[in-house]
């Protein structure tokens, strides 16, 4: 009931062959947030690579971000420019905060 | 007798305990359910608090949005040898006051924060953030200045970059958006804005208003955007030589309307205006194609007509667009291109002379439509069938008012905007 928790951003790293994107969680709630999982368009990615602050399962204090690395480029079919993300934060309290991007990858 | 009396009253004590036992356990236990309760009642009540409050917040960024001055650098606090100070403007429009815990600036160009500098080519292009600090200190912003009062306006956060660090366009570059600015709040709000802001109003001499959206473009000056680059594919504002406070192309055979007699070229740079008007005043026809009109302001009414005699290209103008007899002070509109189909670029046009005179150093503007085609750059992506239109618009995502045809629209719709100018 007290845990809050945002997505406050994210941001494409699509440099070469990478397909990775950046999530920025905040918890703004009264109790710390333990985040166990993240789905991109239905896929439990987890967090992989560096970039990233935090890898799952991970436990946000009260007024604290993390940053997450997600690699996204197995989703299939194969993401492009235009084609929208629907990111998904979940927490072991049954907890979710839920996010909408759309990819932009130059050349593509 | 005496023992038998003594009995009566043993038992009548007796369930008088017991009743009075059984009484205070159900109070006891009520009490604590009730206690339960209000604790729980009290959380919900707290946090809902908390999201009415995380709702009522509302920052909004006032002009200039971001202040910098090359000048304006900071040397204390672990900026070594020194930072770029920035300014953000923000208003709060609620009754509460609002602590802001993050900045994020993502910025679509990495040029020079003023074109003429070099070296200062860093803009943040993968993604800078600004946490608080009670000091001055790289990407950082004061904790002092963090706090927006209720209703505060034009409140000032001082923000840091480094010493290479330095956001494209901070100094009048004349391009706008090429910055998204997104500010987190304690609450978990977030507001964004993109910066520069997109001009609302022409610079030197005219402005077209239709409805709720103002039309504008960039007058005078000493445009430094060469189109030598185009009509490929390029960034906005890349291939340019100098810009002093505006951008716009420039077009070598493009000549300012002095008189009644102009000519020069139309270019067809990315949409960034909607103008619905012409849905009415110039319904499509068929489909898979795009429709152009000069639009001009009238100063002077000669006693003749506002005629375009000649185009090639896109404009494809083999009878005269005429109008006759415009009142002065009035915009007119003349149909120079279209149907068309396809990517068109530029073309010569030229506005008779004795004629009807538009205004001194007025630009023309040439506002387009596109039916039917979707984009992604200059590659046509998807295609609706034929015969089917559109109400709405497209959604510009990207790169709001570059060079050549960086244009990203995302969905198929018909698309009226305003496009080009000649005669910056």
């Amino acid at each position: 009931m007290q845990e809050r928790f945002t997505v406050e951003n994210t941001f494409f790293n699509t440099t070469g062959t990478n397909r990775r994107l950046l999530i920025f969680v905040r918890n703004v709630g009264a109790e710390e947030a333990n985040i166990v999982a993240i789905y991109v368009n239905g896929v439990n990615f987890g967090t992989t690579g560096s970039g990233g602050t935090c890898n799952v399962p991970v436990t946000i204090p009260v007024k604290n971000a993390c940053e997450f690395n997600v690699n996204f480029q197995s989703l299939s079919p194969s993401p492009k420019t235009g084609d929208t993300l629907y990111v998904i934060v979940a927490s072991a309290r049954g907890n979710r905060a839920t996010y909408t991007v759309r990819i932009y990858i130059p050349g593509t | 007798m005496r023992i038998c009396r003594n009995r009566k009253a043993v038992s009548s004590m007796i369930g008088g305990i017991i009743v009075l036992t059984l009484f205070l356990s159900a109070l006891s236990v009520m009490v604590f359910i009730s206690q339960q309760y209000d604790s729980y009642q009290s959380t919900v009540e707290t946090m809902n608090r908390k999201d009415i409050d995380a709702f009522s917040e509302n920052l909004a960024p006032v002009y200039p949005g971001l202040y910098f001055n090359s000048n304006q650098t900071e040397t204390q606090g672990t900026c070594n040898p020194y930072c770029y100070q920035y300014v953000l403007y923000i208003s709060n429009d609620a009754a509460m006051g609002t602590q802001i815990t993050r900045i994020y600036i993502n910025s679509t160009d990495t040029r020079p924060y003023s074109q003429g500098a070099a070296g200062q080519a860093v803009g943040c292009g993968n993604l800078c953030s600004f946490d608080s600090s009670s000091a001055p200190q790289p990407f950082h912003f004061l904790a002092s200045s963090a706090f927006v009062n209720p209703s505060e306006f034009s409140h000032q956060l001082i923000f840091y970059t480094n010493n290479t660090y330095t956001l494209p366009c901070s100094q009048a570059c004349g391009a706008y958006g090429l910055n998204s600015v997104a500010i987190v709040t304690s609450r978990g709000r977030v507001f964004s804005f993109q910066w520069p802001f997109a001009p609302t109003g022409v610079a030197t001499v005219s402005y077209l208003t239709t409805g709720i959206l103002q039309i504008a473009y960039l007058g005078s000056g000493n445009p430094g955007y060469a189109s030598t680059n185009e009509p490929a594919a390029v960034s906005r504002g890349s291939g340019g030589t100098s810009v002093a406070g505006i951008y716009c192309h420039s077009e070598p055979n493009a000549t300012k309307i002095a008189t009644g007699s102009a000519y020069g070229t139309l270019w067809f740079v990315n949409p960034w205006a909607t103008w619905t008007i012409f849905k009415d005043a110039f319904p499509l026809t068929g489909a898979n194609h795009t429709q152009f009109f000069a639009v001009v302001k009238v100063t002077n009414n000669q006693g003749g007509p506002i005629v375009i005699t000649r185009g090639n290209m896109w404009l494809q103008l083999t009878v005269p667009q005429t109008q006759n007899n415009p009142a002065p002070g009035s915009m007119v509109i003349l149909t120079v291109g279209g149907p068309l189909v396809g990517t068109y670029y530029n073309g010569a046009f030229t506005f008779a002379g004795s004629q009807t005179t538009v205004a001194s150093l007025t630009s023309v503007l040439l506002v387009y439509r596109i039916n039917i085609w979707s984009w992604v750059g200059n590659t046509q992506i998807s295609q609706v069938p034929s015969g089917v239109t559109f109400s709405g618009m497209a959604t510009m995502t990207n790169d709001q008012e570059g060079g050549g045809t960086t244009a990203y629209f995302s969905g198929t719709s018909i698309l009226d905007g305003l496009y080009v100018k000649s005669g910056c």
